[in-house]
């Protein structure tokens, strides 16, 4: 228990509410948090359960119209002094003293929330100038130097360069530095690296975490992601709805998790082996509908009638820290958190990793040597000055009914590789082979040379899924629209039986067919993303791209449409490319994984066997970046130092060694080839038998065998 | 920057080319020419005119040349000597016509354009950031009215108001004393009197429209991640409001400039007759029914130059307010 004197931030009773149209939106409500001096404060939950909100209250800065109605936020910025934060105006000169001078915020989207108009040391450095009476030159010289801090190269350059030049890792950095020039005692972080790559990601928390032990610095961190909990979390507070549901330090709520809430997220991590994910049933309700009683009672697993609906559970301390809010804690409470039934499930052998090798499998795509170029041009009739090679020379097979993965940070050209193959760009080289019916039949298609027939029946057997479920949908046109348009222009389906099969695969992605008629604004994320994949699957395709399909989905959202996936896939024999930058995802969900670098293949495997064995020193990376959500398994991290090489203008030899830390000359020269090192496994490394690399650390399945030792 | 500015300037060339071009040629495109009116008019005078003196007359203005020719000498004059030709009508050089006019509207747009940006940015600024306030009421329900006003109406109006309680004289740019007058300190004087109706009437409806676009612009702005991250780091609010999201709610609308910029010049005739101005706008009416090619054509060629260094001129003006654009 920490003393007064060691508070920061005592956050009391606070309250926070959204007058809207349809009534109030409780976004806080009630929630007690103390930061402690020079420790780091996690809030961790699914979107619009209140966290960012509660960060936002803090300084003031919620959005209109919300505005805190109840509550104390006491900041003892020295353990003398004491101010109620939430009893200032908030554009009072009190408070705006202490906004970014006593506590500074950074955010989730570093491009956003720099403004391109201005240069980063303008932006910085005035900071420095409305909290203190400094000269230009010396606000210069303070900008300059936390550039330097915070990591970045060329400090004195980057001083007069626009935000919109820099990438996301290095704007992050600098979003950093101007959080901490005016040394804040409290920095708070609102999802500061979900926009990142895993390397960038990892390279930044490295980087505060190092900084708060040297500027004796508090960390109140926003996060949905247990995995960033369990790198750099002392405390944790689990929030659902705006109320926290359990808290403790992290090593308390990670190893052994109280709140049925806890226990469902930290289950719906997406692993390796794992069959069916126990996802969390439904979404976070709109906080308009709060359900009564238990504000979770909705969807947790051991809800029991007549009593989580009706008695709202207290906050209960359970040990030194630890409390949680379930009524199952409460001194003879009849509930009991038990194994739930939907666990069974997990061991449905339908579901299980295929064991049948993919080799063993009829070629259903086969790649060779593709390349895309795009032509770069500039000047005066837009000449053609070079070509940014975003696949350039790559090789592979995908096999009937597997699913491959493909990852690689973004500017890899993972994305380039997959509208390819969507015939979206045309390829300059190399060649596309699809064979309906395997490889074996005879019948095959080039998607760059298409005859009449196959130019109708190509888009058919190849489908898309898109990232983004706001973006990929037409808000003007009904669901039936969406997905029916698909058998209407494919002459598959009309009138009566159009609606039929719409129907048909409403219900096979989980959605009500009653929602026929329905917008897309209607639905949720996740729902959208259902959209999605019955939009895809709606002409019986054979293959289908999937192109980050669940990165833009909470966790638990995340874990059901990945059991549908998979789900569909045995049902219809679908095979899917997967492309991802989340390795927990690809290893949960692929049976071969390909690894890519500066448009080309750097590693193909069995998923086992990349993740197990990886030969590439990139694949190396890439998995040691992945965060555990288990505190105590911290590995070594190779720090991936810079940004992913230009593809206009790839380094000589390997792609990978200006950042590789085994390079040697011969790398500098020679570009590898992909060759296989088993009949299975191939790597494009020169040294790929010499290197000894680091598996991925894992144990998030310690966690599932401790949850139930609890009442 | 000065490359881009370059780089502009040089393609403004081909444009000013093929805007001559065309200026020339829809000039040419009604039937009939100037010499073909002079004839009508002496036959209604009951003169006989012979087929000999009507050649002799196409022949003494060079219309007589192929069309080709006719515009080689028309723009090489223009550009060896400023001769725009003469105006067959009024039977003077299209340079003494054209240029005091030119100068006049040129001041009336400035001046009309001052004003929208001195009244209409305030108020949008005020209508975004106290939405829904009895002020952004005011100022949408006058900005309605503004907009929906015809502008000649609002002419009529405003003459009737400066007679009946001024007691100025109506119409015009300058009182009668002065309009032959040499320009003295008193002329300007009297012009700056003059000026205030029509800089009001063609900025009105102007500065309602600017004050929407504004408040429109504004407010997505405002709850955009810079202006809170600019909140947090403790910046006063309206200087924040200045600094960041204004510059970038000014993007659109500066991009749109050139396009006010044409309409003051051309689209200001019928409140310049219902004035009657001393602008361009009623000249070239007069020019284009009369036939005056020469005089029409250096108009149409002169405002499309404008509009061309109208957009020019909003295009640096962009690329100082946006580095993005500058970068490109």
């Amino acid at each position: 228990m920490v003393t007064s004197a060691d508070t920061l931030l005592d956050i009391r009773n606070l309250h926070v509410q959204f007058p809207t149209d349809h009534g109030v939106v409780k976004a806080v409500d009630g929630v007690d948090l103390m930061i402690a001096r020079g420790r780091t404060v996690c809030v961790v939950g699914e979107s619009g359960c209140g966290k960012s909100v509660t960060a936002r209250a803090i300084l003031q800065v919620i959005d209109a119209p919300g505005r805190i109605t109840a509550g104390s936020l006491f900041f003892s910025a020295s353990p003398e002094t004491r101010v109620d934060l939430a009893a200032l105006p908030p554009r009072g000169r009190q408070l705006r003293s202490i906004r970014g001078r006593e506590i500074a915020m950074i955010y989730q989207e570093p491009m956003s929330s720099l403004s391109p108009l201005y240069t980063i040391g303008n932006q910085i450095s005035e900071a420095i100038r409305w909290h203190s009476p400094v000269s230009q030159q010396e606000a210069r010289q303070r900008t300059i130097a936390a550039l330097e801090q915070v990591g970045i190269p060329q400090p004195q350059e980057l001083f007069d360069r626009y935000p919109f030049t820099l990438s996301g890792g290095m704007r992050q950095r600098a979003m950093i530095a101007m959080a901490l020039v005016c040394s804040p005692k409290l920095l708070i972080a609102d999802e500061p690296t979900t926009a990142l790559d895993v390397t960038t990601q990892a390279n930044i928390l490295d980087l505060l975490r190092k900084l708060q032990a040297e500027l004796q610095m508090s960390l109140l961190w926003i996060t949905h992601d247990l995995g960033v909990v369990a790198e750099i979390a002392h405390e944790v507070a689990v929030m659902y709805l705006g109320k926290i549901v359990e808290q403790g330090t992290v090593e308390q709520v990670l190893h052994s998790p109280n709140h049925p809430y806890t226990r469902a997220l930290l289950r719906s991590i997406p692993r390796r082996g794992a069959g069916r994910l126990a996802a969390i049933r439904g979404n976070v309700p709109s906080p308009q509908q709060r359900p009564g009683g238990c504000l979770f009672h909705t969807r947790c697993d051991f809800a029991s009638t007549g009593l989580c609906d009706r008695v709202e559970p207290a906050m209960i301390q359970l040990e030194d820290g630890h409390s949680v809010r379930c009524l199952a804690y409460v001194p003879h409470s009849p509930l009991r958190l038990e194994q739930p039934p939907a666990e069974a499930a997990a061991t449905d052998p339908h579901l299980a990793f295929s064991d049948l090798p993919a080799e063993g499998r009829p070629v259903l795509l086969a790649v060779e040597q593709l390349k895309v170029h795009f032509p770069i041009q500039r000047g005066f009739f837009n000449r053609t000055t070079g070509h940014v090679r975003a696949v350039d020379g790559v090789s592979f097979q995908i096999y009937a009914g597997e699913t491959l993965g493909l990852v690689g940070e973004s500017g890899c050209g993972k994305t380039t590789l997959g509208h390819t193959l969507m015939r979206l760009y045309a390829p300059t080289a190399g060649e596309i082979r699809y064979y309906p019916r395997g490889k074996a039949d005879g019948d095959t298609m080039n998607p760059a040379h298409l005859n009449k027939r196959q130019r109708k029946q190509y888009p058919r057997e190849l489908r898309m899924i898109f990232q983004d479920p706001y973006g990929s949908l037409n808000p003007r046109l009904s669901i039936l629209e969406i997905i029916g348009e698909v058998l209407k222009v494919n002459n598959l389906a009309q009138g009566r039986e159009l609606e039929r099969r719409v129907r048909e695969l409403m219900a096979k992605v989980g959605l009500s067919p009653d929602y026929l008629h329905r917008y897309p604004h209607a639905f949720s994320g996740g729902q959208r993303q259902r959209i999605g994949i019955a939009r895809a699957l709606a002409p019986r395709p054979a293959l289908i791209v999937a192109d980050e399909p669940v990165s833009a989905l909470d966790v638990s959202v995340q874990a059901q449409i990945l059991n549908l996936l998979k789900e569909l896939q045995s049902e219809f024999s679908l095979t899917y490319l997967f492309i991802s930058h989340d390795l927990n995802v690809v290893s949960h969900i692929s049976d071969r994984v390909m690894v890519m670098y500066v448009g080309r293949i750097v590693e193909l495997a069995p998923t086992q066997t990349l993740f197990q064995r990886p030969q590439h020193p990139y694949t190396e990376a890439l998995l040691s970046a992945v965060l555990s959500p288990d505190p105590s398994v911290r590995p070594p991290r190779i720090q991936l130092e810079g940004g992913v090489a230009d593809p206009a203008n790839p380094p000589a030899g390997c792609a990978f060694h200006p950042r590789c830390r085994y390079a040697q000359d011969r790398c500098r020269h020679e570009t590898p080839a992909l060759r296989p090192v088993t009949s299975v496994h191939w790597v494009a490394c020169h040294f790929a038998e010499e290197l000894t690399l680091h598996p991925m650390a894992l144990a998030v399945s310690t966690l599932q065998t401790q949850e139930s030792d609890r009442p | 920057m000065v490359r881009y500015i370059v780089k502009r300037l040089l393609l403004m060339v081909p444009t000013l080319v093929a805007i001559s071009i065309v200026s020339f040629t829809i000039i040419n495109l009604p039937p009939g020419d100037f010499v073909d009116r002079i004839v009508a008019q002496r036959l209604t005078a009951g003169e006989a005119v012979t087929a000999q003196e009507a050649a002799d007359l196409r022949a003494f203005y060079g219309l007589d040349r192929s069309v080709g020719e006719q515009y080689v000498v028309w723009v090489s004059n223009i550009f060896v000597r400023g001769d725009f030709g003469r105006s067959f009508r009024w039977d003077l050089p299209v340079r003494d016509l054209v240029w005091e006019r030119m100068a006049l509207t040129l001041l009336l747009s400035v001046s009309s354009l001052l004003f929208i940006w001195v009244v209409a940015i305030p108020i949008g600024i005020f209508s975004a950031v106290r939405r829904y306030s009895l002020g952004d009421y005011i100022a949408t329900f006058l900005g309605f009215v503004g907009v929906s006003i015809p502008n000649f109406l609002l002419a009529l109006v405003l003459m009737f108001i400066s007679f009946r309680y001024f007691g100025q004289s109506v119409g015009g740019l300058f009182s009668p004393q002065y309009i032959n007058a040499p320009w003295s300190l008193a002329k300007i004087l009297d012009l700056l009197g003059h000026l205030w109706i029509p800089m009001i009437v063609l900025g009105t409806a102007g500065t309602a429209s600017l004050v929407r676009t504004l408040r429109a612009n504004l407010l997505d702005e405002l709850s955009r991640p810079y202006v809170t991250t600019a909140r947090t780091k403790g910046l006063p609010e309206s200087w924040l409001i200045v600094k960041y999201p204004l510059r970038h709610a000014l993007n659109p609308f500066v991009s749109d400039l050139n396009g006010i910029f044409v309409d003051l010049v051309s689209g200001s005739t019928i409140v310049a007759v219902v004035l009657s101005l001393q602008t361009t706008g009623p000249l070239l009416l007069d020019a284009l029914r009369s036939e005056d090619m020469f005089l029409a054509g250096s108009f149409i060629m002169l405002m499309s130059m404008l509009a061309v260094v109208g957009t020019l001129f909003s295009d640096i003006l962009l690329a100082w307010l946006d580095p993005r654009i500058r970068y490109r």
